[in-house]
């Protein structure tokens, strides 16, 4: 080894060999950063992610077109009990004991404030195979919105030609989900006029297994 | 009594759009065509006098 490179690693060698400088190694620095958990809402905000395909964000809503006086009523859900399965839906419902849903906000457009009445917005409580459903007593109902075009218990955007809740409503509920597919919300609109009314109302909800929470809790 | 079932989802929602068609069927006529909605989109329809016009299989109460 020619001398100038042997003189270089011994200075190179003192270098490293000094008490200070070897406290300056770095497996010996502590770092002194705070942690901070972050929520990973990437992995678990669509459908088909970390778990399972039914977990996520969903939408869903119905439409009531109101060509006769009187009541509609609807039962949306995620899942189709009717055999048939459209793009948005599945054909089952997953087990009810090991996955909830949580609905962010629910709101109600019409095309027709004049000619529509009232309407509401709840709950099923009972289920298939779970809770009083099962022994055959009739499933109880929660209205968790009601609302009347001529009270205006709610703000209403007004508009010629479309009139909606300005406000979504926060519900944070958690739902059960029934393995036979029992619809988790009911929905009712009156048109007093027979005419063209036709009321759609839309909803936000978050699904997961248990033990799970929706990303923000 | 009005009979809509031969017609497409299109079709249907096309008269119910047609506000003065609609508004001048007989009521019974605008009974059936609502009823006939009602069946395609699993939808309860009831009168205002509390008659139940259709109600859905399986449609939870």
């Amino acid at each position: 080894m020619p001398r100038i490179f042997s003189g270089v690693i011994r200075a190179l060698s003192n270098i490293y060999q000094y008490p200070d400088s070897q406290k300056a190694a770095p497996g010996e620095i502590e770092l002194d950063l705070p942690i901070q958990v972050v929520h990973d809402v990437s992995r678990i905000a669509t459908p088909g992610a970390a778990l399972g395909e039914r977990s996520g964000f969903w939408v869903g809503g119905a439409t009531h077109a109101h060509v006769a006086t009187g009541n509609l009523t609807s039962t949306p859900s995620p899942y189709d009990n009717t055999g048939t399965t459209a793009s948005s839906t599945y054909p089952t419902a997953p087990d009810p004991l090991e996955w909830g849903a949580w609905i962010y906000s629910a709101w109600i457009e019409t095309n027709d404030q004049v000619d529509w009445n009232y309407g509401t917005l709840g709950i099923n409580q009972g289920i298939d195979n779970l809770g009083p459903a099962g022994a055959g007593v009739p499933i109880a109902i929660q209205n968790i919105v009601y609302w009347n075009a001529r009270v205006n218990d709610y703000p209403i955007e007004n508009s010629a030609t479309a009139g909606r809740f300005a406000r979504p409503i926060p519900l944070l509920t958690r739902i059960p989900v029934s393995g036979t597919g029992r619809p988790f919300l009911r929905f009712l609109t009156n048109a007093d006029t027979a005419g063209t009314v036709t009321n759609d109302m839309n909803y936000l909800f978050w699904m997961g297994k248990r033990g799970t929470l929706p990303p923000g809790f | 009594m009005a009979d809509f079932s031969n017609h497409t989802d299109g079709e249907l929602d096309a008269v119910m759009k047609d506000s003065p068609y609609v508004e001048a069927m007989p009521e019974k006529d605008r009974d059936d065509l609502q009823i006939e909605w009602c069946k395609r989109n699993r939808v309860k329809f009831e009168k205002p006098d509390g008659t139940v016009k259709y109600v859905p299989d399986n449609f939870p109460e």
